[in-house]
């Protein structure tokens, strides 16, 4: 009985969670015609790739490519220096730490509506408006939303841990790499997760820093669909589907990290 | 700043013993210097320069003029900048209980052996993964009065649903479910990966005690899981203050103001009426109301005794 | 000539070290060929114009243009940045909207050097890129509503569309008795019949929605009322007339039955567009730039009749875009030679051969390469009315400075009238009192 009141309500979570998706895979295999004589959670019949390959015989995989280096880039950056951030915030002492955690933090509560134009002009000054370097720069050094999570793992792990490293005479560096990140492999696969998508669906900072094809992420690309006048809503869903695809297949791979092999039960 | 000249930390080992208890001063910093000059130059200071940008009267396109707290003054009598501050306090409280239960559910249930565990656990994450733009648009057809999926259902059941996001009362709710229905999976992540590091022998110790789950689950998964708890609610917390996007394709503030949200009215000021100076002035405080709120949460948190296990 | 005022005022304040590693910005004086920027935020109109400055470029071998596409909705915030920064794009389009915000603070630049003889454009679209009796911006095209309706649907109905449609506040006139025509209920009955049920209509006769530029601001023009006293004046649409107007826009849904509700129609998630394309709707007003959205997407005949004759005649909104050249362009002779080379007649018709526009320089041979277009076109569309119409009474959106703030809440505002929520009357006094508020 219990058991099946649990797989009824994932059942049922499962399809409101993916309901709105259904929509926008049944819309990106319709055709024009098709969108306005069939209700969005019936399909078109028969289903038409042309949205699909008329997207991807453009520009888009050039915009997919630029995406992909993109996240690539700020994930090894926001993974490696995060870590090393949280892991100083969380486990070692330091005059300052306390503060300085707070003022990473604090710079999250400024909408990003006003900060962007600083930003900007900081930019301006560097010389790095419409250049990857520009793109890149300002999140490839971690993130203060990364370097609290990672921070919150790293404080909830047993305190006397480093203690028997360190009278081996392991320094800061080893404890770390050796001690504590096998154990925090399941916050690492989710901060790798959230890098990855995050990175993958940041629009604001490179719809303001560049502007050319070179640099053309998949968001700003999708957002153009959408002109003032008229919406193509089988192309949108289209983009959409194509930006999404990428996504799921790198949240699997990294799902098998934030879930270790034996499977606790926190409930009977 | 270069951080690479710096000499790695070495230990010696005529470094005495007291010295593991009192690590040198210095190579903390070694470890968050990078991130410490990314954040400063990058984030920091345009936080800052916002701040003095507070005291400026400046339309973006012409030269700034400082007028002291002028637009401080102006904002303590400008009743729209007000109402959308209680529009995103509701938004706030209709959206985070939920959002936060949910996914805590959601976690427990499936850090069990479930078949399919992980097929779930990826379907909950994918509301997450979307642009907003297509969100916008695809909950917008999910709304519609009369062709939407929700009254569509509900007409089978001979309900006659409303007009969900024309009614000033009903946009606000539709719009925060938007949001639970996009971060109960993603918060659920976080509690998932907290539930793995509690160490089963804790379960163990507490069902020898004869704790029913129920128990088990006040006094062992709640109290373990602070850490995580902590880092969900404040960073939902954090964001759900500047919820903006999805909002504005959804209903772009309307009915009647009614999902106006601050942080919409922010760019608004900024972007459309060039009014920058009282666009900065208006997140300052939005910053001042999203600290308070943040160190209300520190402190309940830090009160909650965090487990000692050695 | 890289650093406004702006960021040395910062830079000071905060002592930014920043400034000292900026570079110096002397890098363009070399020979060689000049990349010019231009930007725009059509992806279609972006495959005509890259036909457009591929001969450009073959008429002056030592510049070159690399086009940006930037999505519309974020466009002016892009923009505006750039401004800020000084990091604009040397030709750009300009949108009547946000041309008063941009004009008054010198980020355009004066086009007077070109000598362009205002005569030969249309001149709303003239107007609209005018500022202070110089013109700002180059006269690129011209879009206007014209009544686009569902020929299959007509036919069923067993009705035609006359030659000229009209409408007055009482609800008398040919358009509203065609509407009631073309409106249908599940049990097949017409507004004004017995058994008529208004909650279930399956076939709308017209689409009122709350739509500025198709819809409620010619039903003021065309009843005698006016929206701005002058361009860069203050707004006076709160007259009888205007709200009269504004009220049979309303009527049409809710005392005529003739048009989905507003609940359905209304922004930013309106979809009359796709009621339309999915054959719920018989006549759309939309603009004629919106039919590359419209006629790829349907199954049915689709026609284009001039927009309905009020008490006061025909008045129907014009709305051109202007390519206009920025005042900071580190290459202001090569950016000026674009733009002359887009105000001419090689580049308009160019464009207008390709289906995309009616070029903003009159003339009937000009316009008739996009009529041909049309008229060819896999789902052949006769768009002559919306020449015919540009030719008599036309009047321009708003030019006044604030628009850009205001246009969100007015929006706000007749979504309300037309949910019923307030009366035309309060809407439009609403309206103006706000409005003239945020004029600066």
């Amino acid at each position: 009985m219990k058991r099946f009141l649990l797989y009824a309500t994932l059942i049922v979570g499962s399809v409101i969670t993916v309901f709105p998706y259904i929509l926008v895979v049944l819309t990106a295999f319709k055709s024009q015609e098709q969108l306005h004589t069939t209700a969005p959670w019936l399909p078109g019949v028969p289903p038409t790739t042309d949205n699909l390959t008329k997207l991807l015989g453009g520009e888009f995989p050039q915009y997919i490519l630029n995406t992909a280096l993109m996240t690539a880039a700020l994930t090894v950056g926001q993974l490696v220096f995060t870590t090393f951030a949280a892991y100083a915030f969380a486990r070692l002492r330091f005059r300052g730490r306390e503060v300085l955690f707070w003022l990473f933090v604090a710079t999250m509560m400024v909408p990003v509506a006003v900060t962007v134009i600083p930003l900007f002009l900081i930019m301006k000054e560097l010389d790095l408006i419409n250049t990857w370097g520009g793109l890149l720069v300002p999140y490839l050094l971690g993130s203060p939303y990364g370097i609290f999570l990672m921070r919150q793992f790293f404080r909830g792990l047993p305190a006397g841990l480093e203690e028997a490293a360190r009278i081996d005479g392991a320094g800061p560096m080893t404890i770390l790499v050796r001690v504590l990140l096998p154990l925090c492999k399941p916050a690492l696969g989710t901060l790798a997760i959230i890098t990855v998508i995050s990175s993958w669906n940041s629009f604001m900072w490179p719809l303001i820093i560049t502007s050319g094809d070179e640099t053309k992420v998949i968001t700003v690309a999708l957002a153009a669909l959408k002109v003032g006048i008229g919406v193509d809503y089988t192309a949108i869903m289209s983009g959409g589907l194509i930006a999404l695809v990428p996504t799921v297949v790198i949240f699997i791979f990294f799902q098998r990290y934030i879930v270790r092999s034996v499977v606790l039960t926190g409930l009977k | 700043m270069t951080v690479g000249t710096a000499p790695p930390p070495v230990r010696t080992p005529v470094r005495p013993a007291a010295k593991r208890r009192r690590p040198g001063r210095w190579y903390p910093y070694l470890f968050i210097g990078p991130s410490l000059f990314g954040v400063v130059a990058f984030l920091l200071l345009p936080v800052v320069i916002v701040f003095v940008l507070s005291l400026f009267d400046w339309e973006l396109l012409s030269d700034p003029t400082f007028v002291g707290l002028d637009n401080y003054r102006k904002l303590a009598a400008d009743g729209s900048v007000w109402s959308s501050l209680g529009t995103t306090i509701v938004y706030v409280l209709l959206a985070i209980p939920l959002q936060t239960v949910l996914a805590l559910l959601l976690a427990l249930m499936l850090n069990q052996r479930v078949k399919g565990v992980k097929f779930f656990r990826a379907l909950f994450v994918i509301p997450w993964m979307a642009t907003p733009m297509v969100l916008g648009l695809v909950w917008s057809w999910i709304f519609d009065p009369k062709d939407g999926a929700i009254n569509q259902l509900l007409d089978v059941f001979g309900i006659t649903g409303p007009a969900w996001l024309s009614e000033s009362s009903l946009a606000l709710p539709a719009v925060a479910l938007v949001s639970v229905w996009q971060h109960t999976g993603y918060n659920m992540l976080f509690f998932l990966a907290g539930l793995q590091g509690i160490p089963q022998e804790l379960y163990d110790a507490a069902a020898c005690d004869g704790a029913t789950p129920v128990q088990r689950f006040f006094r062992v998964t709640l109290p373990l899981l602070n850490p995580t708890m902590f880092f969900v609610t404040v960073t939902n917390m954090i964001g759900a203050f500047q919820a903006f996007d999805t909002i504005y394709s959804m209903t772009a503030g309307g009915p009647s103001e009614s999902t106006t949200v601050i942080n919409f009215k922010i760019f608004h000021l900024a972007f459309r009426e060039f009014d920058f100076g009282y666009a900065a002035t208006v997140s300052i405080v939005l910053f001042l109301i999203i600290l308070l709120v943040t160190s209300v949460q520190i402190r309940f948190f830090s009160k909650r005794t965090t487990y000692d296990m050695s | 000539m890289k650093s406004p005022r702006i960021r040395l005022t910062l830079a000071a304040l905060l002592a930014l070290p920043l400034a000292a590693c900026g570079s110096g910005g002397g890098s363009s004086e070399s020979a060689g060929p000049v990349t010019l920027t231009y930007r725009l935020w059509d992806e279609q109109q972006k495959v005509g114009y890259d036909k457009v400055m591929a001969a450009f470029e073959k008429a002056n071998p030592n510049i070159k243009v690399k086009i940006e596409v930037m999505p519309y909705d974020d466009y002016w915030t892009k923009l505006t940045a750039d401004a800020v920064a000084g990091s604009a794009p040397d030709v750009f389009w300009m949108q009547v909207s946000y041309f008063p915000a941009f004009v008054t603070k010198g980020v355009l630049a004066d086009l007077s050097p070109l000598k362009l003889d205002p005569a030969k454009y249309h001149p709303n679209v003239v107007a609209s890129n005018t500022y202070e009796g110089k013109l700002y911006g180059v006269p690129k095209d011209w879009g206007m509503p014209g009544l686009l309706y569902n020929k299959d649907l007509f036919e069923k109905a067993g009705v035609e569309m006359p030659d000229k449609l009209t409408w007055a506040p009482d609800g008398s006139g040919t358009l509203v008795e065609l509407a009631k025509k073309l409106t249908v209920d599940e049990a097949g009955k017409h507004p004004g019949e017995a058994g008529f049920n208004p909650d279930k209509i399956k076939t709308y006769g017209f689409a009122s929605t709350n739509h500025s530029q198709t819809q409620w601001m010619n039903w003021i023009e065309s009843n005698g009322g006016k929206l701005v006293d002058k361009p860069f004046g203050k707004y006076v649409f709160n007259d009888a007339a205007s709200a009269e107007a504004v009220q049979f826009g309303v009527d049409l849904i809710t005392k005529h039955h003739v048009s989905p509700p507003a609940t359905q129609t209304n922004p930013p998630t309106g979809k009359a567009a796709d009621m339309f394309k999915g054959g719920q709707v018989a006549m759309y007003p939309a603009n004629n730039a919106l039919l590359p959205y419209v006629a790829p997407e349907i199954n049915f005949g689709i026609g284009v009749a001039m927009m309905p004759e009020g008490p006061k005649g025909r008045a129907v909104n014009i709305n051109g875009l202007g390519e206009s050249v920025y005042a900071k362009s580190k290459h202001p002779e090569e950016a000026m030679k674009l733009a002359k080379y887009l105000a001419g007649e090689e580049a308009q018709k160019s464009m207008a051969d390709q289906g995309y526009i009616f070029p903003a320089l009159v003339g009937d041979s000009l316009a008739q390469g996009y009529i041909d277009f049309w008229k060819n076109n896999a789902k052949p569309v006769d768009v002559t009315p919306f020449l015919e119409q540009s030719k008599g009474t036309t009047f321009n959106m708003p030019i006044v400075t604030g628009w850009t703030g205001f246009e969100q809440k007015l929006t706000g505002i007749f979504n309300e009238v037309y949910l019923g929520k307030i009366t035309a009357q309060q809407g439009v006094e609403q309206a103006v009192t706000e409005g003239n508020a945020t004029i600066k």
